[in-house]
Order: C-alpha cells, then sequence, then structure tokens
C-alpha cells in the first residue's frame, strides 16, 4: 500500500504571521515507509503545527519539507500530496463538510475521482469501523462531540491512505471507542500504512514503533516508547509527560525483581509471566 | 443550597422523525463543595446533562433546581441559574467567540456586572489559574494550540466566579501537567464550596479525584455513587462504551488467579501487594 511513502523535514521553521516565537524552530525528522510515529509533547509545543507540514497545509518559513520527493511549497504538488496525507484535525468541526453522515465520509473519495461502486464500498466500511453504521443518513449537527470525531476518522479512512496523521483524533471517545480505532488503526499499519499519530495519552503509544518529543517547537528526543519511559518521570514531566500507571506497575516489577524486562508491558503477558 | 435534579427527561426534535431521547428520567443531587464525574459511552447523554445544568437546554419532563431556582420553560430564573453555573463546552470552539484573548476574558465579568476596577484582576488572576499568564493578550483565541484553547475556555469562565462549575471534558486535549494542574485547581475550588460537575472519559482520573460518580447509559443513570461503589457495580456488571483502568483490571485478573491483591487502580500498592505474595 505505502511502498515507498516517505516525509522528510530539513531544518523546517515556522513562524505564524504576527507573532514573534518560531513555533517551529529547525526541526529535521524524517518519516519511514509504514512506520507508525508518534508525537508527543507540552500544550503549544508544536506538535499541530508540524502535522499540518506534512499534508502541505502549512509550509516552511525556511527549510524544507518533502513528501514522497514532493516539495510542499510547490503548488502542483498539492493535490498529489494531499492525496498520500489523511490528516484528522484536532477539532472535528474543523473538517466535517457536508451536512449528512455518509456525504461526509464520501466527500474525500468523491474529490478524488473514484467510482461510485468504490466509494460506497469504502464508505460503508469506514462508518462501520468507526461504529456509526445506522447513522449513515443522520445529520451531522445531531451527532454528539464523540460521534463527530468518529466521523472525522472515518472520512480519512474511506480515502485510504498511504499516510495518515491523527491529531489527538481520539481525545473525545470513551475507552472502548478508544481502542477499536486504535485496533483498525493498527491493523491498517499492519499492511503497511504509515501512521503519524498525535496524543497526549501516553498509553496510547505504547506499541507504536518510535516516538519523537517536540517541545518549544524543537525536536528533543527520539527512540522506541520503552526507552521514553525507561527515562524516568522526571526527566519526563520536564516535556510536560507522565508515565501511563500499567507501565508503572510494570516498571516496579521489574525493578523488584519478580519479573523479567524482556516481558512486553501488556498485561496479558505479564500475568502470563506472573502465574509461571 | 444544591443543584437538584428529579427524574429529568430531555428529547431532541420531539415529534419529528429525527426524535432522539437523549436523557431518560435522570436524578442527582449536587451539594456545595461536592465534585462529580459524569461518565458514559458515546451519546449517552453527558452533553445533553451539562447543558441542562445551567439551563441551556431545559427539560421535557422532571425538575431541575439550582439553590431554589426553577430551571423550566418560562421561569424568570433562567438568568439568575445562568451566573451561578458556568458552564466550559466540550469543543472550545463552541465556546470562544471574541476577536482577541483580552476580549474574551473580559466579557464574562463585564457581561456579569463585574464593576471595571475589578475586571482587569479577575482576567489576570483566571489566567494565571490555567498557565496563560504569558499569553499575548491581543491574540485571537483562535490562533491558539488546541490545549492552550481549552484552558482559556476555562479560565473564561472562571473569572466570574460561578458556585457551581460544569466541565464537559475538560481534560480532553491537555497535557499532563495541564491535566494534573486542573485537577489541582477543582480541589481548591470546592473547598471554598464551590461544586463541581464533570463530564470525562477518563474514568480513572474520576476514580482518583471526585466524590461521586454518575454512569450514564443510553440516557439513564445507570449507576451513582462514591467511586468505590461505582467500581465494585463496573466489576459486576460492564457498560456500554467504559473499560477499567488498566490497572484495575489487572488486579482483578490476580485475583481470579488467586493473588491476594487489592481491587485497586493504583499501581504502586498493587506491586506492593504483589511484592509480598510473590517475594
Ligand atoms: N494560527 C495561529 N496563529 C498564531 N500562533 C499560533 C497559531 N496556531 C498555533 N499558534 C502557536 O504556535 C505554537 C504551537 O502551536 P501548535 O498548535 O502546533 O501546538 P501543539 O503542540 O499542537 O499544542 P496542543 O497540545 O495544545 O494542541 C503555540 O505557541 C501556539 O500558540
Ligand atoms: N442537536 C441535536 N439534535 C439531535 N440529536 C442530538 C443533538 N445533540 C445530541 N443529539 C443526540 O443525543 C444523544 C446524546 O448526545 P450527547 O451529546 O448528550 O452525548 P454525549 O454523552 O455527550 O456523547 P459524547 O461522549 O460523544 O460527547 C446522541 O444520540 C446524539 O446523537
Ligand atoms: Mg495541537
Ligand atoms: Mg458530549
Amino acid at each position: 500500500m505505502a511502498e515507498g511513502f516517505v516525509s522528510v523535514l530539513k531544518g523546517v521553521r515556522f513562524s505564524y504571521p504576527r507573532t514573534d516565537t518560531a513555533a517551529l524552530d529547525g526541526v529535521d525528522l524524517e518519516i519511514r515507509a509504514g512506520e507508525w510515529i508518534a508525537l508527543l509533547g507540552p500544550n503549544g509545543s508544536g506538535k499541530s503545527t508540524l502535522a499540518k507540514h506534512l499534508n502541505a497545509l502549512l509550509a516552511p518559513t525556511q527549510g524544507v519539507c518533502l513528501v514522497c520527493g514532493r516539495d510542499t511549497r510547490d503548488e502542483k504538488a498539492l493535490e498529489a500530496i494531499r492525496r498520500l496525507v489523511a490528516m484528522v484535525f484536532q477539532n472535528p468541526d474543523n473538517q466535517l463538510v457536508a451536512a449528512v453522515v455518509e456525504e461526509d465520509a464520501a466527500f474525500g473519495p468523491e474529490n478524488a475521482g473514484l467510482p461510485p461502486e468504490v466509494i460506497r464500498s469504502r464508505v460503508d466500511w469506514a462508518l462501520s469501523v468507526c461504529g456509526l453504521s445506522g447513522k449513515e443518513r443522520s445529520p451531522v449537527y445531531t451527532l454528539s462531540g464523540g460521534q463527530k470525531q468518529r466521523l472525522a476518522v472515518a472520512g480519512a479512512l474511506a480515502m485510504e491512505p498511504p499516510c495518515l496523521v491523527l491529531d489527538e483524533a481520539t481525545a473525545m471517545l470513551d475507552p472502548q471507542g478508544r481502542t477499536e480505532i486504535m485496533d483498525v488503526v493498527a491493523d491498517l499499519n499492519g499492511r503497511g500504512m504509515t501512521i503519524v499519530q498525535i496524543t497526549h495519552r501516553l498509553e496510547e503509544v505504547v506499541s507504536c514503533d518510535r516516538v519523537a518529543v517536540i517541545d518549544g517547537g524543537v525536536l528533543r528526543w527520539q527512540g522506541t516508547p520503552l526507552d521514553l519511559f525507561a527515562l524516568g518521570p522526571d526527566l519526563l514531566a520536564t516535556w510536560g509527560l507522565e508515565t501511563p500507571p500499567f507501565i508503572r506497575l510494570w516498571q516496579e516489577l521489574c525493578g523488584a525483581g519478580l519479573l523479567d524486562p524482556a516481558v512486553p508491558p501488556s498485561p496479558k503477558e505479564v500475568l502470563d509471566a506472573l502465574c509461571r | 443550597m444544591s443543584l437538584i435534579l428529579r427524574n429529568v427527561s430531555h428529547s431532541y426534535h420531539k415529534g419529528t422523525p429525527l426524535e432522539t431521547a437523549a436523557l431518560r428520567g435522570v436524578s442527582l443531587d449536587v451539594e456545595p463543595g461536592q465534585w462529580v464525574a459524569v461518565v458514559g459511552h458515546t451519546g449517552s447523554g453527558k452533553s445533553t446533562l451539562a447543558q441542562h445544568l445551567n439551563a441551556l437546554l431545559l427539560p421535557d419532563a422532571g425538575e431541575i433546581t439550582v439553590d431554589g431556582l426553577k430551571a423550566a420553560k418560562g421561569s424568570k430564573d433562567l438568568r439568575e441559574i445562568r451566573r451561578r453555573v458556568g458552564l466550559v463546552f466540550q469543543y472550545p470552539e463552541q465556546q470562544l467567540f471574541a476577536e482577541s484573548v483580552d476580549e474574551e476574558m473580559a466579557f464574562g465579568p463585564r457581561n456579569w456586572g463585574l464593576p471595571p476596577d475589578q475586571i482587569g484582576p479577575a482576567v489576570d488572576q483566571a489566567l494565571a489559574l490555567v498557565d496563560l499568564a504569558d499569553l499575548p493578550r491581543d491574540r485571537s483565541p483562535f490562533a491558539l494550540s488546541g490545549g492552550q484553547k481549552r484552558r482559556l475556555a476555562i479560565a473564561s469562565v472562571l473569572s466570574v466566579r460561578p458556585s457551581y462549575l460544569v466541565l464537559d471534558e475538560p481534560t480532553a486535549g491537555l497535557d499532563s501537567r495541564g491535566r494534573r494542574g486542573l485537577m489541582t485547581l477543582i480541589d481548591g475550588l470546592r473547598r471554598e464550596g464551590i461544586a463541581v460537575v464533570q463530564v470525562t472519559h477518563d474514568l480513572e482520573l474520576a476514580l482518583a479525584y471526585c466524590d461521586r460518580i454518575c454512569v450514564l447509559e443510553r440516557g439513564r443513570a445507570l449507576f451513582w455513587g462514591t467511586p468505590q461503589v461505582v467500581v465494585e457495580q463496573l466489576l459486576d456488571r460492564p457498560v456500554q462504551g467504559l473499560s477499567l483502568p488498566e490497572v484495575l483490571a489487572f488486579a482483578r485478573d490476580l485475583r481470579e488467579k488467586g493473588f491476594n491483591v487489592p481491587l485497586s487502580w493504583d499501581p504502586y500498592e498493587v506491586a506492593h501487594a504483589l511484592a509480598k505474595e510473590v517475594g
């Protein structure tokens, strides 16, 4: 699906109009084909600004951002870039465009000029995996906050993009809904879709390939989730991050010699190991 | 002096094909100084409930009173109820409207008749409480990050010093420092006698901080009680959309395997009990 998808930021600096400080201050980052990367950092650190560079909604003030070799400043490349990278915004109201649920989910595929039967099956699939079956004909304004967020995700999934950027796309979902959507995302990632995920809930990033921490518009750290948690609560706190409760339990058990650190921090695996 | 709901029901678009029963016979009491969490699945009626608490929506059936004032169609108390009960919406963009941070913040205090010389200090204090003291005041509220918008929406309601504070998913989009800071802030408010109703998907926070939890399912208040009581009910009967905090579910599974650990959501408590068992 995503062979060769790659996005490269080189020395990206970005300032919003009429502001004194740069929202991104020299970011070098490569997003590789098929990986699942999480962007973490405190409020106002530049995560959404970086995400908007990935599908050319914003272009660097200095430096370059390349998506599959296309420069995001090149207006002729915009259409291609938007097809390569679909984005779910922090606030679904910024992205829901149609009056009725199924029309909204069909908006992206229709714009891409896909045949009607392909659109139909993609929309049905996307609405169903996002838990909106039965709401196809509902007016968008009658949706609850979480239902809107589900619709925003469904619209992006229906595009079947090589790269999906989720900007706090599950912040308004109930715990089961969040798990359901992340399971779908994990499945798509397993089939090659590149995932860029922004979240403040660190329990969501335990199984991703790589996390990048951004603070004050600067990339501070990159590595695996477990290496991040191993940095310890004090350093994490300086980036506004907190170790999730189950990881703390896992760390305690490893530290007390009750558990082999090779056992992954998932409740099921830890339980099996303790019962052995 | 309390906020009382008795058998409150509400349907959207009553009598049309779009009719949706969002609340069905919900009763609850909120006393001064109490911190109440409302949890439940997507579409369970939480935001609808929140908007009834400050009379933005009115019940089709049942009764709501705020310090004895009636929230009902035609009641002359509605304006006073809205002054006493401050509501922070689920999405900050539903609430923010002004051209600048300063305008946004000054609107409430001015609207509710705070003397002009007190508006500035009230605004400064509220912004400091949510860690936004350094925000450029001439910036548009829409030219902020998601978490900054959330903080601004909370501050603008705090600046009018309501006696009841209703927060719809206030921790969504906040970083963990902001989340902890908000919990500390609310704890301080309740000590001053302010009652707080917090809609949240974060059961862990609700269990750790709130006095009472209301679990909604399809518009009905399924459970209503202290965290300990609600935990026992949740362990007994799964609720649509909710899952137990990971550590608590793990503790339950450990007990089923014969380990003697408490039914706790605190990682250290479970780890220490386990150390005694295994070690
Ligand atoms: N439209 C805008 N105009 C001016 N400044 C902006 C605008 N949008 C964001 N900013 C500023 O740029 C910085 C980075 O914002 P950004 O939205 O990228 O943060 P974020 O990491 O996504 O934060 P959050 O976790 O709160 O969503 C912040 O200081 C913010 O105030
Ligand atoms: N303006 C409206 N018109 C018609 N139906 C509505 C309207 N607002 C909400 N509803 C419906 O009422 C029910 C309750 O919605 P509500 O917004 O209270 O849910 P919620 O518990 O806040 O959900 P979420 O966690 O997703 O925010 C849902 O089925 C929703 O679709
Ligand atoms: Mg953001
Ligand atoms: Mg809601």
